[in-house]
């Protein structure tokens, strides 16, 4: 009988707390989203899944958590805690990006960069509320809309607060759909959202090759910081477009960037156990992530109608809110609010470019703030 | 929750060269894309394009019998002529 008390002492009802309960909720809704409402489903499923495993409680003395040494967990976790994970991804994503539209329209690329307004707000947002600067500078980029960049920052600049930061980045990438409409008509009249783009030129192979590596060289030399993210995506792009390495292009966009996927993800959600996850902290991190997206993406429409100002060939502003990087679903979101307007007009190849010119943004901002700092 | 953080954190400073440095390596990475299209054909003079032992590129592939055939089903289904099995 005393064995028998012993173990129900050990399952989970006796040791369950309202906190993980409310978790293994989100974690939950997290997995419906995916399934019923296709809100970035090979992200949600396996972070709402791994909230779910994260949130039963471990049994004190036995290795089962992300957080005790020597468990299973832990040694995918490794994966996101020294920061392995993000370049592996960006690998698979230069491996999958064209940057045709981009190299065929490179005035496009400045939106990439102004819609990285929204990572230094929101670090000046999380410095008033309190956060150090380094806390501050992973929370800035949830603005960056990258998952990997900002997993890749929080684990250097504030490992203690990377699932909160994951978790809110991923959250508001799923989101993009609804936090961005409002923010793109409020900012826009009708007038703009009518402005047809010339189709993109041809781009020949021999200029998708040398992009890669020029791209890289100059980011690199600005920002050193972000050579581990910038190096992958244009290695893995490089793998691309060079033609000779089709089998290792392959593995990196499918295979590769697939088994990342998995194990980042659920290693993510296991780390959001509610005693470490349920804090004040987290919501302040939540709050200033979704802020963080309405500045980015009002950042990017706001400079594509300062441009306009300047160009003969309009550029319909709509683009702009593509700058966000969270790849391809702001191009979306984009042809989307612009397709309800104009049933024709097709902006989605347009709005690629200034989306994969956020995504090098991003890195580069990461890179920034990883380097200014770290001490 | 106040402005002296901001200031004490060098945040403003951090913010406008983040945001300087950013905008720096776009613009560049943008002007080095425009002049692309005319360093090509210098460079086409030191390295003539040739055929390499590595896999060629693919061709696109010829879709017109298939879009031939998706355009007659369609009809055929709009004009209620589909052969039934």
């Amino acid at each position: 009988m005393d064995i028998f008390l012993q173990f129900l002492g050990t399952t989970a009802f006796a040791t369950m707390t309202m906190g993980n309960f409310i978790m293994i909720i989100i974690g939950i809704i997290f997995v419906t989203l995916a399934i019923r409402k296709d809100y970035e489903p090979l992200l949600l499923v396996p972070i709402g899944f791994g909230v779910i495993v994260g949130n039963i409680p471990p049994i004190p003395g036995m290795g089962l958590s992300v957080y005790d040494e020597g468990s299973v967990l832990r040694y995918i976790y490794f994966g996101v805690s020294q920061g392995i994970f993000p370049p592996l991804i960006f690998l698979g994503i230069g491996a999958m990006t064209d940057f045709s539209t981009m190299l065929s329209n490179p005035k496009l690329v400045l939106l990439g960069a102004a819609a990285q307004i929204g990572i230094f707000l929101t670090l000046l947002g999380a410095l008033f509320l309190g956060f150090s600067p380094a806390e501050s500078g992973a929370i800035g980029i949830i603005g960056g809309a990258d998952g990997p960049t900002a997993i890749f920052l929080s684990s250097k600049l504030a490992p203690h607060l990377l699932g909160s930061i994951a978790i809110a980045a991923y959250s508001y990438m799923a989101l993009v759909p609804v936090l961005q409409p409002p923010v793109m008509k409020l900012l826009t009249t009708r007038e703009e959202r009518l402005i047809r783009m010339p189709p993109p030129r041809f781009v020949s192979q021999r200029e998708k090759i040398i992009f890669p590596i020029a791209a890289f060289l100059i980011a690199s030399f600005i920002a050193p910081g972000a050579i581990v993210l910038i190096g992958m995506l244009f290695f893995g792009n490089l793998l691309k477009e060079s033609c000779v390495t089709e089998r290792l292009a392959n593995t990196a966009r499918n295979a590769m960037i697939d088994i990342v996927t998995i194990l980042l993800g659920f290693s993510v959600g296991a780390s959001t156990q509610a005693q470490t996850f349920l804090t004040p902290q987290s919501l302040l991190i939540f709050g200033l992530g979704a802020l963080s997206f309405i500045v980015a993406t009002a950042g990017g429409v706001l400079f594509a109608k300062f441009m306009n100002l300047f160009l003969k060939e309009k550029i319909n502003p709509l683009v702009g809110a593509a700058g966000v990087s969270a790849v391809p679903d702001s191009a979306r979101v984009v042809q989307a609010v612009g397709q309800k307007e104009d049933p024709h007009n097709f902006l989605l190849m347009h709005a690629m470019a200034p989306n994969v010119a956020g995504v090098l943004g991003s890195a580069i901002g990461a890179g920034i703030l990883w380097s200014v700092l770290v001490n | 929750m106040s402005y002296d953080n901001i200031i004490a954190g060098n945040g403003i400073g951090i913010s406008i060269t983040g945001m300087l440095i950013v905008f720096s390596a776009l613009i560049l990475i943008s002007l080095f894309i425009s002049m692309l299209p005319k360093l090509l054909p210098a460079l086409e003079k030191l390295f003539p394009e040739q055929h390499h032992h590595g896999a060629a590129v693919k061709k696109e592939e010829d879709h017109t019998p298939i879009l031939a055939a998706i355009g007659y089903a369609l009809y055929c289904k709009k004009t209620g002529t589909l052969p039934k099995k």
